[in-house]
């Protein structure tokens, strides 16, 4: 799947795109999102703040953090983050999830994750964060929900 | 249409830098601010997440926990001034106990990493209660009221 674009346009309850915005996407995003687009956003949640990026397709939930700021919280950080989007895509009826780390800057946290079978790919800078010509390192992993 | 980052391209044209611009930047939210980083500084998004991080940690009040980062100046008459950063192994009786230390001396092209010899492991906790730029300048201010005294 291209990481831009992809070619599901998906129809949202408004349930669904309230379940969107709860993770602090305002709503042309969610409209964005429901186009298929990869959408980058202002995250906030009980605990964190940051920049993730969420773009949906019938098929898959990708789901990925740019930056996020959890004073105190370690590895449980990233367990919300993931609780969050595995939430969300159940929600939406999806069983695939992608979840992802860009630009992993943190050499600890990189190894962390590539422990933890993430696999690195390039992949296109988002429009979002400036687009250009940069290829920008993701660490991703596919999850499927039973 | 309306250029959302002329006042950046302004602070740029201005000689200011990107962590400058940055902290103007973010009252907008972070996805903007590394927008405009990419934008009219050019940065990597790489390099862009590094400037917003190390913001963060100049600016904010540090709150040790185990298992986290804390970070603290120093300077010596050989190595300039440093920022040194470990790793939270403990808190007990009022103090941080550390270790992993990473040294970075403060250069004019930026931070350039160096071995941490003879870094201290235990740190009174309250040290870490103003923030790093503050602690930084006051230890400027401390080096030339002595190069001046």
């Amino acid at each position: 799947m291209d990481e831009q674009h992809c070619d599901s346009i998906m129809d949202l309850t408004d349930e669904q795109r309230q379940q969107i915005a709860n993770l602090g996407l305002l709503p042309e995003q969610v409209e964005q999102v429901r186009l298929g687009r990869e959408v980058a956003f202002d995250f906030r949640t009980e605990s964190a703040v940051g920049v993730a990026l969420l773009q949906v397709s019938n098929v898959i939930l990708r789901c990925g953090i740019l930056e996020i700021n959890d004073p105190g919280g370690g590895l449980l950080t990233f367990v919300r983050f993931r609780n969050h989007a595995f939430n969300l895509a159940r929600s939406l009826g999806i069983h695939h999830v992608e979840l992802f780390g860009m630009a992993v800057v943190n050499p600890e946290l990189r190894e962390l994750l590539i422990r933890q079978s993430f696999m690195p790919r390039e992949v296109t800078c988002p429009d979002d964060l400036g687009g250009g010509p940069e290829m920008v390192e993701i660490l991703a992993k596919v999850f499927v929900l039973k | 249409m309306k250029d959302e980052f002329s006042k950046f391209k302004q602070m740029r044209s201005e000689g200011r830098t990107a962590a400058e611009a940055y902290q103007t930047a973010k009252a907008d939210g972070e996805l903007f601010a590394l927008r405009m980083l990419r934008t009219v500084y050019g940065l990597s998004l790489p390099d862009a997440k590094r400037v917003s991080g190390v913001m963060e940690k100049l600016y904010a009040p540090q709150t040790p926990v185990v298992g986290g980062k804390v970070y603290w100046e120093g300077s010596d008459t050989i190595e300039g001034t440093w920022i040194m950063e470990a790793t939270v192994d403990d808190i007990r009786d009022g103090f941080v106990c550390v270790s992993k230390h990473r040294k970075f001396l403060i250069q004019p092209n930026g931070l350039e990493e160096t071995l941490a010899n003879g870094a201290v492991d235990r740190i009174p906790k309250s040290y870490f209660a103003k923030s790093l730029l503050n602690r930084l300048s006051e230890a400027a201010s401390f080096w030339r009221e002595l190069a001046e005294a």
